[in-house]
């Protein structure tokens, strides 16, 4: 049972005027590199890992953690309003919140990306505090198999994804593990795929193909039919951000579920938050009354992304204080932090630094909230960006997409890599095949090949025969055949 | 017609291409590569069926979207391609420093904007690459072969 008392002082520690004054810079930071395309927090993270020597572990610890958290909610709105996925987490938001935009409701589609984002962290803060009592035997419960079947299942997920053409979908969920097998392979050591080139043997990079699959073809567009991104006008009134922010509360048991995924998925180190946006956007479309409206700009779509990428940073709490094991990017960041001043995470810290544990959860849920309160007054104006004619558009986005790629790998390469997948998106987009589907085989491929291998491997097929396994062929099948059963059950019905 | 069959060809070669490269690799290098490239070969080709079975059809469902594809002329293609090609040429041989502002310039400049927002926005993006990425953040910019 936690000592409530000391529990009670790590909330209390989060509200003393240093550590409050150090998590709105942190958020502001956060923000405004979550905005930049493909850079996120990290290189702001990293330099500020510097002063975690000298400074009060509460602290830098708090300013990391707010800077990484609202990352992502800065990143929503370049993907909403130019098509630009800010990190990774936010590819999928751009998927509908783009669309939003080019209809001129990206004030609405930022005003439900935030509230989302702010409940979605807010939520996933308070599992995490229900959790740390029980995230021992939690962390331990997902183990290969575990692993193997929730990225099978994500995979599944591109058949629900696939929209038009099936076929096209799956060729290019195929395309995307294919791409994801290039570079050293986990379990051999082994190059493939490299074809000698030095720079392959690390793997296709996620910012550089995301950039490439995903950003460039928008500004490739935007170059070639010459207009603003909203040619029909924008409401850039209260009215539609209000609007956004009341879709959550309609949509609330979209957001429960999504943030739900969102939380799991942040649990197992494995899997990664990118994956959990894409399952929350699949889970959205084949939940949904009109799947059909899904890529053409309906709220539900940045819903969905928006509370499971937020969520997430509770669930990958979890692992990174109680068995030092980061669940995300940013986690390893966080623990590098935990390291510097003294402190190692594991089993131990939430015994004897219970009270840093509650510090940073409400730092979590304090700099979700924090973020909205920032960007609220400013999404009339960001919205109206969309009204800026292409032409002076298109250049700035280019070169920070590129310098993003670059950032990300600090190599020509990179660069030239998202030229290659940006020619590659465009036709894609232009040909109608699935680029949600490319992403999402890319992401998991690895996982699917690796954990699928090792779990056979040390346990045979038994792995399948245990509880959290047969939940997960469950909700497999639901996804692969919930579609039809639907169908079969409304045709039964109406006999 | 040309173009979605160049599509599928692509696919096809990726992995027709892994299953190749794979066959001397060890059994739990090759196992993945070539279930996965087995299934999309074998997509592909049959997509390949129906593309060429299929005569000349609208790209895109949405009419509004096919009357604005058509309008859409080779040569702004061919434009556009020039941009994205002379972006990266420059950078490779002078570097994001040089280049990136440059291209701003010349971009907003040959759109038929004015001097003044062109030579702002190519500062803008100076100041913010070294200025915000070169000095605060210690972030290496790629210099180009000419200045490495």
């Amino acid at each position: 049972m936690p000592d409530l008392a000391l529990a009670l002082k790590g909330v209390l520690d989060t509200f003393s005027p240093v550590v409050m004054l150090g998590i709105v810079l942190g958020t502001l930071g956060g923000l405004i590199f979550g905005v930049l395309p493909g850079i996120g927090a990290f290189p702001l993270m990293a330099v500020l890992l510097i002063f975690a020597f000298s400074m009060d572990p509460t602290l830098i610890l708090s300013v990391l953690l707010a800077i990484h958290a609202v990352s992502v909610t800065g990143g929503s709105i370049t993907s909403i309003v130019l098509g630009v996925p800010g990190t990774a987490l936010n590819a999928a938001t751009l998927l509908d919140g783009y669309p939003m935009a080019k209809k001129g409701e990206a004030a609405r589609a930022i005003g439900a990306a935030l509230n989302s984002s702010m409940l979605g962290g807010i939520l996933g803060g308070i599992v995490l505090i229900g959790f740390i009592p029980i995230a021992l035997v939690l962390v331990l419960a997902f183990g290969l198999g575990e692993t193997f079947l929730i990225a099978v299942v994500g995979l599944a997920f591109i058949s629900t994804l696939s929209g038009g053409s099936m076929i096209k979908g799956l060729i290019s969920g195929g395309a995307g593990i294919l791409l994801s097998f290039v570079g050293y392979q986990g379990m051999t050591a082994l190059p493939r795929f490299t074809f000698g080139t030095l720079a392959l043997y690390d793997g296709i990079g996620l910012i550089p193909f995301l950039m490439g699959i995903f950003a460039l073809p928008e500004v490739i567009e935007l170059a070639l039919k010459k207009k603003a991104i909203a040619s029909t006008g924008v409401n850039t009134n209260w009215a539609g951000v209000k609007q956004g922010v009341m879709d959550v509360f309609r949509h609330w048991k979209l957001f429960l579920r999504t943030s739900a995924i969102g939380t799991a998925i942040g649990i197992v180190p494995a899997v990664g938050g990118p994956a959990a946006t894409f399952l929350a956007y699949g889970h959205a479309k084949q939940s949904s009354k009109h799947p059909e409206n899904f890529g053409k700009g309906t709220v539900e779509g940045v819903i969905a992304p928006e509370s499971a990428n937020n969520s997430k940073e509770g669930g990958a709490l979890v692992p990174t204080l109680a068995f030092g094991i980061p669940g995300s990017g940013g986690m390893v960041v966080l623990l590098s932090a935990f390291l510097a001043v003294g402190i190692i995470p594991g089993p131990s810290m939430l015994r004897e630094h219970l009270d840093l544990s509650f510090t940073l959860v409400t730092t979590l849920i304090l700099s979700n909230i924090l973020a909205v309160i920032f960007l609220l007054p400013v999404i009339k104006y960001i919205a109206r960006i969309c009204l800026i004619p292409s032409t002076i558009l298109v250049a700035p986005i280019l070169v920070i997409v590129l310098w993003g790629a670059y950032a990300s790998q600090n190599s020509y390469i990179a660069m030239l890599s998202t030229m290659a997948f940006g020619v590659l998106g465009f036709f894609m987009m232009k040909y109608d095949y699935n680029r949600v589907a490319l992403i999402l085989g890319f992401i998991l491929g690895n996982i699917v090949e690796v954990n699928g291998f090792l779990a056979y491997t040390a346990l045979g097929f038994s792995f399948l025969t245990r509880p959290i396994p047969i939940v997960l062929m469950v909700i497999l099948v639901l996804v692969l055949f919930g579609g039809a059963m639907k169908s079969a059950v409304y045709k039964l019905r109406r006999i | 017609m040309i173009g979605r069959l160049i599509m599928v060809l692509i696919f096809l070669g990726l992995a027709a291409a892994e299953v190749v490269a794979a066959r001397d690799y060890p059994q739990r290098a090759q196992f993945g590569p070539w279930l996965v490239g087995g299934v999309v070969i074998a997509l592909a080709l049959f997509q390949m069926v129906r593309e060429v079975r299929q005569k000349s059809r609208p790209v895109l469902v949405d009419e509004d979207v096919v009357v604005e594809d058509r309008a859409i002329s080779g040569r702004s293609y061919a434009i556009v391609a020039l941009w994205l090609t002379g972006l990266m040429l420059g950078t490779y041989l002078f570097g994001m420093l040089i280049t990136f502002p440059l291209f701003v310039l010349a971009y907003v400049k040959s759109h038929r904007w004015g001097w003044l927002l062109a030579i702002s926005m190519a500062a803008v993006i100076f100041g913010l690459l070294y200025g915000v990425f070169g000095i605060l953040l210690k972030a290496t910019l790629y210099r180009g072969i000419f200045f490495e």
